[in-house]
């Protein structure tokens, strides 16, 4: 499942830490993707209502 | 007296309203050969032989570090299977047919495998959720898409399993009830194809067993 060994050094900038080839990487895309949807639903949850 | 045509399904057999029909879910433990003998049966080899074919098959679904967890999925797969190919009796209750049993099995061993998982391993569980090689504009898209099926896996298992025997039987069921108004020709070839769907529901039963045992194995490994 986890496939070839990746060598995180090849990656700069915001991929070093967001791809979908390392461990790492592929956590924090899919904590970036929970924490948005949080966002939107706490946003939609919480915005004032139009009488 | 048939009320329904779901009527073959309800358990009705009771005593002081107890619903005895569900003992039949134990019956299949009495087909468990006893190695109580210096040499085994011709029954106790072939099950031995079964069972050693089930254990190479998960465990190299699950790796070698899980030495010992194939027992719980090679339990699983009997209990199943003999629900399933005893339910083709006549009169004997299929209680792999109804949700209730299903999802008794399929909800435990998810809910365990996510707690386990999340918990100890959070990271590895978050990494999951995006398949190595995604490109870049996918990723999120197949976060939502694996959470998703992570989430409906344990009502998938269930109603596969009940489903199948469900649609089993209530065709063998249909067919069986058009009997007294045929013609003796059509009966004929009528109990031709009770014969054929009766060998491809045995095939079903067991396929289907194999099916829940092998991708709760599956799941069981994306958890480590």
């Amino acid at each position: 499942m986890a496939g070839d060994p990746v060598n995180s050094s090849q990656f700069k900038g915001l991929s070093r830490y967001f791809n979908g080839s390392t461990l790492a990487g592929r956590a924090n895309v899919a904590k970036a993707t929970y924490a948005v949807m949080g966002l939107i639903i706490a946003y939609q949850m919480l915005k004032p209502s139009k009488k | 007296m048939m009320t329904s045509l779901f009527s073959i399904f309800e358990p009705s057999s009771s005593i002081f309203s107890l619903s005895i029909n569900w003992l039949s879910t134990f019956v299949g433990l009495l087909f468990i050969p006893y190695l109580y003998w210096a040499a085994p049966s011709r029954w106790a080899l072939v099950w031995s032989k079964i069972m050693q074919l089930l254990h190479n098959e998960f465990q190299a679904i699950l790796g070698q570090a899980t030495k010992g967890s194939t027992i719980l999925f090679i339990s699983l797969f009997s209990f199943i299977m003999f629900n399933n190919t005893l339910g083709l009796l006549p009169y004997v209750f299929t209680s792999s047919s109804h949700l209730a049993m299903t999802l008794t099995l399929a909800l435990p061993l998810w809910l365990t495998f996510i707690l386990f998982g999340w918990i100890n391993h959070t990271q590895h569980m978050l990494a999951h959720m995006v398949p190595q090689g995604t490109p870049g504009l996918l990723m999120p898209f197949m976060v939502l898409v694996e959470t998703l099926s992570n989430i409906i896996r344990p009502g998938t298992l269930a109603v596969r399993l009940a489903a199948n025997m469900i649609a089993g039987h209530l065709l063998l069921t249909l067919l069986g009830n058009m009997g007294p108004s045929l013609s003796l020709t059509l009966v004929s070839f009528l109990m031709l194809a009770q014969i054929l769907l009766l060998m491809l529901e045995s095939a079903v039963a067991m396929i289907q067993s194999y099916v829940f045992a092998v991708l709760s194995t599956l799941y069981a490994s994306e958890v480590n």
